[in-house]
């Protein structure tokens, strides 16, 4: 379940503007989810390959140019329809638990 | 004082400990061996190495030097655990054990079940060297041609080589690690072969149930035929199926040499045809020439030759599509095209036929005209036979068809020569000439193109030892009688060279006696001259 979250987030991260991998796991850390490098960069691939994400070089002034990623059509439209699932999900977990939690009181 | 080198990665070149240098590299083979399956690795891989170059020129920013281990293991922790780089697995929490650092990295060889065409050993061969199998097999299939000696390789590799059972023969033969990542794959995969045994155990209950009848309907209401029994018999079946195969694929080798060289030969009149002389020359025709001598012309020629291309070339391209269609169009049902080849290929069988037939039916009805020419051989009641040798040299026969064909493509053959006695007391030279046509006709008109050229000189007969035919008379068959009426008790002298026309063995050097006598030509008993 962590691997279809971490791809929506990812999503998420990128529908605001283009960034590249080191960013991402920035970004993902501030809200206090962990991911290193190597989960990262096989997910991002495999969402290229699928249609969902194009990047682009940009020179670094520390290093070898970076690769920033953006969001293709198509990737809106999966992040839209992702975005809607948890809608979804988050609706039917918060019901069920409330029920439950109230009767555990 | 631990040795440094120099170390290249993601573009930069960094100053680093020996130690760490080896432990980088490990890392970043574990890293490429986890992540084997996934789509596109060599560039996740470049991207890992430029982010790890990335955090390197950042120290070396701060200050440091040279690469310590201590920056090796942070650039691990930073990065992550190479368990964790595959595609689609859950973050490391602990739940897996560490990667021991040792991989699979020699393959071994096992025959490919599941990939077989008929044992699996060039699917085998193939994963442990790399080889797409389909060149595998073209060599063993070629090297029939070459003496054959590739069925008994074959039959001893499929033998010695084992063939891959389980699941970790298979994971070993493709030289995979294995652990519990491959194993969940391989078990998954497992799970739905058994699924489908399942399913066919079901089924063989079914056909159990219904026993003794030839067909039945089983739940969805088909009509099954039995299948066959036991599991020998269908060893033999695989056999005999490969078999078939292998020369279902001769066969297609053999028909496509033959329409490349019909092709090339008509178009191009390249000489392909080779007949060898006895002479020891070797002849070149092309089918036109064979044609053209034989005066197939017009629509007959054009009928045969078409039913020749497409008998040959139509499997040739059938064969060709198909590949094609497997290759890249694999879904789409050709059958349409399958329809389409097969009448073609019925049209051209018939034209064929019917071409060839006309063809016979021009040798069909014999005709013959007959030229006599009478003479006195005077007061010296003898009369000599020569025989004139052709001067342009035999190039072709063929002793069954007694045919000649020469250089300039003139067809001649020898006449048959008889000497009777006569009824009276002159010679008389009868020639009968016969031909075969399509009408009595024609017959008689292929027989009137039969020339013969002989000379009377005095008491000299010179009879060429070949008649020909008259240019654009086409060749029927066409036969030569020539009858020697002699008066009876007349001298005949034979030259030896008459031996090919007459039948009878000559002696001598240049001229026998002979006698005609009331019960035939006799040998006169004395020496000859």
């Amino acid at each position: 379940m962590r691997k279809g979250v971490l791809e929506y987030c990812i999503l998420a991260i990128l529908s605001d503007k283009e960034a590249y991998p080191s960013e991402i796991i920035e970004r993902l850390k501030e809200v206090n989810l962990l991911v290193v490098e190597g989960t990262l960069y096989p997910l991002l691939m495999r969402l290229k390959n699928e249609g969902r994400l194009s990047y682009r070089f940009i020179e670094s002034p520390s290093g070898p140019p970076r690769k920033y990623y953006q969001l293709t059509p198509e990737g809106t439209i999966y992040f839209d329809a992702l975005h809607n699932s948890w809608g979804e999900l988050v609706k039917s977990v918060e019901s069920i638990t409330k029920i439950y939690k109230s009767i555990n009181q | 004082m631990e040795k440094t080198t120099s170390y290249i990665i993601g573009g930069s070149v960094f100053l680093i400990d020996e130690s760490a240098y080896k432990m980088l590299s490990d890392y970043l083979n574990r890293i490429e061996s986890h992540i084997k399956q996934s789509a596109g690795k060599d560039e996740i891989l470049k991207d890992i190495e430029s982010r790890i170059a990335e955090i390197l020129q950042g120290k070396v920013n701060a200050g440091k030097q040279t690469i310590t281990t201590a920056d090796a293991e942070e650039v691990m922790k930073v990065m992550g655990m190479p368990e964790d780089f595959a595609v689609g697995e859950s973050s490391s929490a602990g739940n897996i054990p560490p990667d021991s650092g040792s991989y699979l990295r020699y393959k071994r060889f096992f025959r490919d079940p599941d990939h077989k065409v008929i044992f699996g050993v060039c699917s085998g061969i193939s994963h442990h060297f790399g080889i797409d199998p389909i060149w595998l097999r073209l060599a063993f299939g070629l090297s029939l041609f070459i003496g054959g000696f590739g069925i008994f390789l074959y039959l001893l590799l499929a033998i010695i080589i084992p063939k891959a059972k389980t699941a970790a023969d298979r994971m070993d033969m493709q030289g995979e690690k294995m652990d519990t990542h491959n194993m969940s794959e391989k078990l998954e995969d497992e799970i739905a072969g058994i699924k489908d045994k399942l399913y066919n155990l079901k089924s063989d209950a079914e056909k159990l149930k219904n026993k003794g009848t030839a067909w039945y309907t089983d739940t969805s209401g088909k009509n099954i035929f039995r299948n066959p029994p036991a599991n020998s018999a269908n060893v033999i079946v695989n056999v005999a199926k490969g078999i078939v195969k292998f020369f279902a694929f001769l066969i297609a080798v053999v028909m496509t040499c033959i329409f490349l060289m019909l092709f090339f030969s008509t178009w191009s009149g390249v000489n392909i045809i080779h007949i060898h002389e006895p002479g020891g020359r070797w002849l070149r025709y092309s089918i036109q020439n064979i044609f053209t001598l034989f005066t197939i012309t017009g629509s007959l020629k054009a009928n045969i030759l078409a039913g020749l291309f497409l008998f040959f070339g139509v499997p040739v391209i059938a064969l060709i599509v198909h590949s094609v269609k497997i290759r890249f169009f694999a879904t789409t049902s050709f059958s349409w095209f399958n329809w389409i080849a097969a009448f073609v290929w019925i049209a051209g069988i018939l034209l064929l036929f019917s071409g060839v037939s006309l063809l016979f039916a021009h040798f069909s009805v014999s005709g013959t005209t007959t030229k006599t020419l009478d003479f006195s051989s005077g007061k010296r009641h003898s009369i000599y036979v020569k025989v004139k040798e052709n001067e342009s040299e035999i190039v072709l026969s063929n002793d069954s068809l007694n045919l000649y064909i020469s250089d300039e493509e003139i067809i001649s053959r020898n006449p048959k020569l008889h000497i009777i006695a006569s009824v009276d007391s002159s010679y008389h030279l009868n020639m009968e000439r016969a031909g075969l046509g399509i009408t009595k006709r024609e017959a008689e008109t292929s027989a009137d193109g039969i020339e013969y050229q002989y000379i009377l000189q005095d008491s000299v007969l010179n009879l060429p030892s070949r008649f020909y035919l008259a240019p654009s008379t086409p060749w029927r068959k066409q036969k030569l009688d020539v009858t020697l009426e002699v008066p009876i008790k007349d001298t005949v002298y034979l030259q030896p060279s008459i031996e090919k026309i007459l039948g009878l063995s000559i002696q001598g050097g240049n001229y026998e006696k002979w006698l005609m006598t009331k019960e035939g030509l006799q040998r006169k008993q004395e020496s000859p001259m």
